[in-house]
């Protein structure tokens, strides 16, 4: 066991913090600063950057353009790109259908999605949730029919995740109503364009517009875009969740908001001293500090294990652990942040323009973000979820 | 000892909470904010014809002589509906702040708050100060204000703005300005548990004092001691609204063959919702009791220790009805969202979490 880098690894930080600062748009990083979400074209123009160098596809094989980094380099990188603050290379790509394809579908699929995908020419977004199947997934009822060599699919998908950009979609289908419902499920990949995919906006309640319900009314998707085998779709899915659940917790971007808000505590003067002096505050910060040396361990010792060449044909129920804890982190960051504001923090900046601004600005953003983190504990496997999974595969119960 | 209402009170909460439940659902909300002045004039005109204005001002000044009892069974009942009027400006703050004035001045402006004439509003934060307490920088010269404040609840649209400001002496008063005085300027906007606030700049404008009655700092810290009991009172309504939301949608929402609700993990969450609800409702009730008490010292420690269960309650419930309702609490196409952002608000209101402990925690704690 040990905790310190190397100093291999330690100079590889360093080459990663030197290219981010050589090479990330100012613009981006401000707006990111601000507790903004990066914008699409932020998103795609960063990782273009990052697919140039070779850098947009950390997990995957060198085969398929990956770095060929260790576990540790991984998470040096995924750690300076959050704390730059830089986007994220996109999620739904590289992380998610990216290592399915990669792991569990054919050359022709390989050659024709996973270059796109590591360049973000294809947005993708993910077709699991449906309204009557939300923790119990299984249960999902969009519907896939064969039909020569094409599938038909009708019905619809919700909580799709920046729909409104996407060129792709990943979606769950039911190829077969027999037997367990998990066994009669497919992995589809389905092009937005098609005709009879329609894409409806769903209004958040920080005001912001992130996520969709997709329909599908006869959509026609050719065959050879089904991934591995038919109904057998939910062993995929599982291998795609534990995955990420694994980018759920966002180290990086918390220890980036905790320096942040160290910064403004230091500069808010709440009743003649600063906000930082505030043995309330103070306390409050320093727990979350505990908090989050404490997710990191674990994300590291997890890793660890990884690298080590711990079994990983089946998520490591620990990922539970850090999925639940790393929603938390995110959550209660966004607490203090609030907590922060105060009543500069009432204002709702909306669509009469820029009227609501009363504090410095990251005020703005403190409530909104708040309200939307909540949804980090219900996606992606909510809390009581992962609880269940710990109840059965570590307690036995 | 007497925890229990008469029948009078028992009346008030029945009636206010009939009108509401019959004017005020979540699409008739949806309604009434999207207005110009971010309200409907015909609730406000209902809240004065039910006496609700009436309630805080004395008899001989054409009121009902309520008491903070009262008071707080309409908040309840308000929290409940999670309504978006400035009636704790014309029910609780004015009526307090007007105990600086002078009979004759007292009787002008409670004649039309009593009818629903007048809509107020209460002027006090400013941008360079984050706590309630800290000194102001609005002054008076001359009978005219110059001076900034900031997140002013229905700032904009108010007939009559109560502001508190300092003289050239340095002594703080309340000063009453009209709607459209000359230097002032409003920068309306709507808030994050849609109501409106807006900033206001003041440059030499004409505003009248209130004098002849107690101490304008006593009178300050009165009102906003009112107001905060009142907003548990408020906390409590949306409280239990929220709770009554999130066990219906989980006796309905069906997941795994059955209704997530027959599940002890979610039973137990919410369960817990109402053991934190409880405790505010005794709270609510403490802080009502308390925040007329004499004894300035006794009375802001009482409300502090409310506040502070109010604000960890609030978080809990509003925290857990998102949750249970899963992807559907985040959108704006449920109600439940509304009540985590408006129970998230009145956490802020009137002194948070951190500013209430400090009050305690200076004071060496509670006397006992």
């Amino acid at each position: 066991m040990e905790l310190k880098f190397t100093p291999e690894e330690e100079a590889f930080r360093q080459e990663v913090r030197d290219f981010i600062d050589a090479n990330l748009p100012d613009a981006t990083r401000q707006h990111l600063k601000l507790g903004n979400a990066p914008t699409k074209e932020m998103t795609v123009e960063w990782q273009k950057i990052l697919n140039k160098k070779g850098w947009a596809t950390p997990r995957w094989p060198a085969e398929w353009g990956g770095p060929g980094w260790s576990v540790t380099q991984m998470y040096i990188f995924q750690q300076e790109n959050q704390s730059a603050p830089a986007p994220d290379p996109l999620g739904f790509g590289v992380n998610m259908v990216g290592p399915v394809i990669i792991q569990f579908g054919n050359e022709e699929q390989k050659k024709r999605f996973l270059p796109r995908i590591a360049n973000l020419d294809d947005w993708w977004c993910q077709g699991f949730s449906e309204p009557g199947a939300g923790s119990d997934l299984a249960s999902l009822k969009t519907r896939a029919v064969k039909d020569g060599d094409h599938w038909i699919v009708n019905g619809q998908k919700t909580w799709t995740t920046l729909a409104q950009h996407a060129d792709w979609i990943f979606a769950l289908v039911r190829t077969s109503t027999e037997g367990k419902k998990q066994e009669g499920i497919s992995f589809l990949l389905i092009d937005m364009k098609s005709p009879g995919v329609e894409v409806h906006p769903i209004q958040t309640m920080d005001g912001g517009h992130e996520i969709n319900s997709v329909f599908f009314t006869d959509v026609k998707v050719p065959a050879e875009n089904m991934v591995g085998e038919v109904n057998k779709g939910w062993t995929y899915a599982k291998f795609l969740l534990g995955n990420e659940r694994l980018g759920a917790p966002r180290v990086g971007s918390s220890q980036a908001k905790l320096k942040e808000l160290k910064e403004i505590a230091q500069k808010r003067i709440v009743r003649g001293k600063p906000l930082w002096d505030h043995p309330r505050f103070r306390d409050k910060f320093v727990e979350a500090q505990i908090e989050l040396k404490a997710l990191e361990m674990t994300v590291m010792r997890v890793l660890s294990g990884i690298e080590a060449g711990a079994d990983q044909s089946k998520p490591d129920p620990a990922t539970s652990v850090i999925k639940i804890k790393g929603a938390q982190m995110v959550q209660r960051m966004t607490e203090l942040y609030i907590e922060a504001a105060g009543e500069q923090g009432v204002p709702w900046l909306t669509d009469e323009g820029d009227n609501a601004q009363v504090g410095p600005d990251w005020t703005i953003r403190a409530a909104p973000n708040y309200f939307n983190m909540r949804k980090s504990s219900i996606y992606g496997g909510s809390d009581q979820v992962q609880k269940g999974i710990i109840s059965k595969a570590i307690l036995g119960l | 000892m007497n925890f229990e209402l008469n029948d009078e009170q028992r009346m008030l909460s029945e009636s206010l909470s009939r009108m509401l439940a019959d004017r005020y659902d979540f699409e008739a909300r949806k309604k009434y904010v999207a207005m110009d002045g971010g309200m409907d004039p015909a609730i406000w005109k209902a809240y004065a014809e039910m006496g609700l204005f009436a309630l805080p001002f004395p008899e001989d000044e054409g009121g009902i002589g309520g008491t903070a009892t009262e008071t707080m069974l309409v908040a309840e009942a308000m929290g409940h509906a999670i309504t978006v009027e400035p009636w704790m400006e014309a029910m609780v703050l004015a009526p307090s702040l007007l105990q600086a004035a002078s009979s004759e001045q007292r009787a002008k402006i409670a004649e039309g708050i009593i009818s629903g004439e007048t809509i107020p509003a209460y002027a006090h934060l400013e941008p360079a100060m984050l706590e309630r307490d800290e000194g102001l920088k609005t002054q008076e010269n001359g009978g005219k204000l110059s001076g900034t404040k900031t997140v002013v609840t229905f700032g904009e649209e108010a007939d009559v703005i109560f502001v508190t400001a300092v003289d050239a002496s340095g002594k703080t008063g309340i000063y009453v300005v009209k709607k459209g005085a000359e230097g002032l300027e409003a920068r309306g906007y709507k808030t994050q548990d849609e109501q409106r606030a807006a900033e206001l700049t003041f440059d030499n404008t004409p505003a009248e004092k209130l004098e002849g009655g107690i101490d304008a700092d006593k009178a300050i810290r009165l009102a906003e001691a009112k107001a905060l009991a009142a907003s548990i009172g408020e906390a409590l309504g949306a409280m239990e609204q929220a709770i009554d939301l999130t066990v219906a949608y989980i006796k309905e929402r069906e997941q795994f063959g059955k209704p997530i609700g027959t599940f002890q993990a979610l039973q137990h969450i919410a369960a817990q919702g109402v053991v934190e609800k409880e405790q505010v409702k005794s709270m609510a009730m403490y802080a009502a009791l308390m925040c007329e008490d004499e004894d300035e010292h006794a009375r802001d420690l009482a409300l502090s220790t409310a506040k502070v269960k109010m604000c960890d309650a609030s978080r809990y419930v509003g925290q857990m009805s998102i949750q249970l309702h899963g992807g559907v609490g985040m959108t704006m196409e449920y109600s439940i969202g509304r009540y985590f952002k408006r129970l998230t608000m009145l956490e802020i209101a009137w002194g948070d979490r951190d500013f209430h402990m400090d009050r305690l925690c200076e004071a060496g704690g509670l006397a006992a």
